[in-house]
């Protein structure tokens, strides 16, 4: 699996050169149109300091069609877009969940009443993003993804038009044609099972379908360009999601290592609830609300939420230390780097101190100068994928 | 202007960081991503040092290399790669030649580079850049 891993990674590294050789010429000079990119670059390490202002997309309210550079996070639990507003960075996120509802007029009459998002097809009524939840909570069922295990889910038929319409209710075809959008894709599965060759190039498809130009960028690498400006892009970018953590190391804005484990914050939701007989979700609700590694569990659901938690981050650095350790790809780098931590699973208060502890117990080929939590952990990946839209914007 | 540095290298990834912290050094490169590409932007811009990565190159390509490398009898030479590939290239005569194998050290790379521009030796044959240019049009059989 691991050598099939390397070829993949090699042909797309060679696909990566043909497409810059394809795009830039035969030969890629630093010296040449030099000066426009730089400003560019400038431009977009200026946003990477401007804080993120971010919220929900309320039912009801409408999508606007950006002006400018535009970052698109597609991930198994949110989607989140992101636009550089003056002094600060505007991230608007919508639920990336979905519910049918049988066709009639009688439940069309009520969708609309109550303004909630949905769109038909055949026999059902898609209700989408946040209206998603709360009829499932209304009908005290689970919501359906689009997204499972970080990458578009092979058992919903409909998941790739459930993301489109999630997508157009937070923003839609852009003022001028050909604008870049940088969407964030996940590294390769560590395990090998699961391929994102497909995933990239059908969300690319539709991104190009609504008019931007489309560029992709790996999640992790997405993190160390939100976080890592000052560190000349060079360090470990984690996003610990709900499908999936994604991991890249970056050195001076080139992704030497990026690899994801599907293992994520789905798995100690489904692991605790299995383990004190619970459902996921309502496990989910209360780890979003009332976890604190940093205290003493008091009760058998708290216990295991610590539990999965601690070997979640266990098989994360595991899977850090076997890849860092099975590959020629990391260059010498003279001076320690740092970890940057992000994504909904790394929030809960000493998530960042259990990733040390456990970090310490590890020896890596690289040496760290210290793990830090994003400045905006759920919003972070989205960030980076605007500066690097907005490096490619001009 | 012509490049002082041309980089041959398959991978992007590398390629791209030697090209990188050379800028970040105050040196301009050109980046290639194919043997021929190079031979051709080696006669175009007459570099005073070319970097070559050997790292994911095939075996025809190898010997490709070697016998370009044959051919810059007056420029700097800087080998990367594997210890076991970039050794075959020490008997290989290569003047101002030198190998440095894996891992990547950018920064070494960067310095030595540096060295081989300010050496009066890279200098001074660099005058001969019609030889160069007959000798490149030989390899890549412009003749």
């Amino acid at each position: 699996m691991a050598d099939e891993r390397d070829f993949l990674s090699e042909q797309r590294e060679r696909f990566e050169t043909f497409k810059g050789q394809a795009l830039g010429g035969d030969t890629q000079s630093t010296g040449e149109s030099d000066e426009k990119a730089d400003e560019q670059i400038e431009k977009a390490k200026e946003a990477s300091e401007k804080p993120v202002m971010a919220e929900e997309k309320e039912i009801g309210e409408g999508a606007e069609s950006p002006k400018g550079p535009v970052g698109l996070d597609i991930g198994t639990s949110h989607i989140v877009a992101a636009q550089e507003k003056g002094t600060h960075i505007h991230a608007v996120k919508q639920l990336n969940a979905f519910f049918t509802v049988p066709k009639s007029k009688f439940s069309r009459s009520i969708l609309n009443k109550n303004q909630v998002m949905y769109y038909e097809r055949e026999n059902l009524f898609y209700v989408i993003g946040y209206s998603a939840e709360s009829f499932a909570n209304m009908f005290n069922m689970n919501n359906r993804k689009p997204i499972k295990g970080g990458l578009l889910s092979s058992d919903e038929e409909e998941g790739l038009s459930v993301i489109q319409a999630i997508v157009n209710t937070l923003i839609r075809k852009p003022r001028n044609f050909g604008e870049p959008l940088c969407f964030v894709i996940p590294g390769e599965p560590f395990d090998g099972r699961d391929s994102v060759v497909y995933h990239e190039s059908v969300i690319n498809r539709f991104i190009g379908g609504m008019g931007y130009s489309p560029i992709s960028i790996n999640e992790g690498m997405a993190v160390v360009m939100s976080e890592l400006s000052a560190d000349d892009y060079t360090g470990i970018g984690i996003s610990m999601g709900g499908g999936m953590c994604n991991v890249c190391l970056s050195y001076l804005s080139f992704p030497v290592i990026t690899y994801s484990i599907q293992t994520a914050g789905d798995y100690v939701d489904s692991m605790t609830g299995r383990a004190v007989g619970e459902p996921a979700t309502k496990i989910k609700g209360i780890k979003e609300q009332e976890l604190d590694l940093t205290k003493e569990p008091q009760d058998r659901i708290m216990t295991a939420l610590h539990i999965f938690y601690e070997e979640l981050i266990f098989r994360l650095l595991q899977s850090f230390q076997r890849v860092l350790t099975s590959t020629d790809k990391i260059p010498k780098i003279s001076n320690p780097i740092p970890i940057i931590l992000s994504g909904g699973t790394a929030t809960p208060n000493g998530c960042r101190e259990r990733f040390e502890k456990v970090l310490r117990s590890i020896k890596l080929p690289v040496e760290i100068s210290g793990v830090r939590l994003a400045g905006d952990p759920l919003n972070a990946p989205a960030k980076g994928a605007l500066i690097m839209a907005m490096t490619e914007a001009g | 202007m012509p490049s002082q540095v041309i980089i041959f290298s398959t991978d992007s990834l590398r390629g791209g960081i030697i090209q990188e912290v050379l800028k970040r050094s105050g040196l301009e490169s050109l980046l290639a991503g194919r043997l021929l590409e190079a031979g051709q932007a080696i006669a175009d811009n007459a570099p005073r040092v070319v970097i070559f990565d050997t790292k994911g190159i095939f075996p025809d390509e190898l010997n490709l290399l070697k016998n370009l490398c044959r051919a810059l009898r007056d420029t700097g030479v800087l080998v990367l790669g594997d210890r076991s590939i970039v050794d075959t290239f020490s008997g290989e005569g290569i003047q101002n030649g030198l190998c440095l194998s894996d891992p990547l050290d950018p920064d070494l790379i960067a310095s030595e580079v540096k060295q081989m521009i300010l050496s009066p030796k890279t200098k001074e044959k660099r005058l001969q850049r019609d030889d160069l240019e007959s000798d490149l049009k030989q390899f890549l059989k412009l003749d």
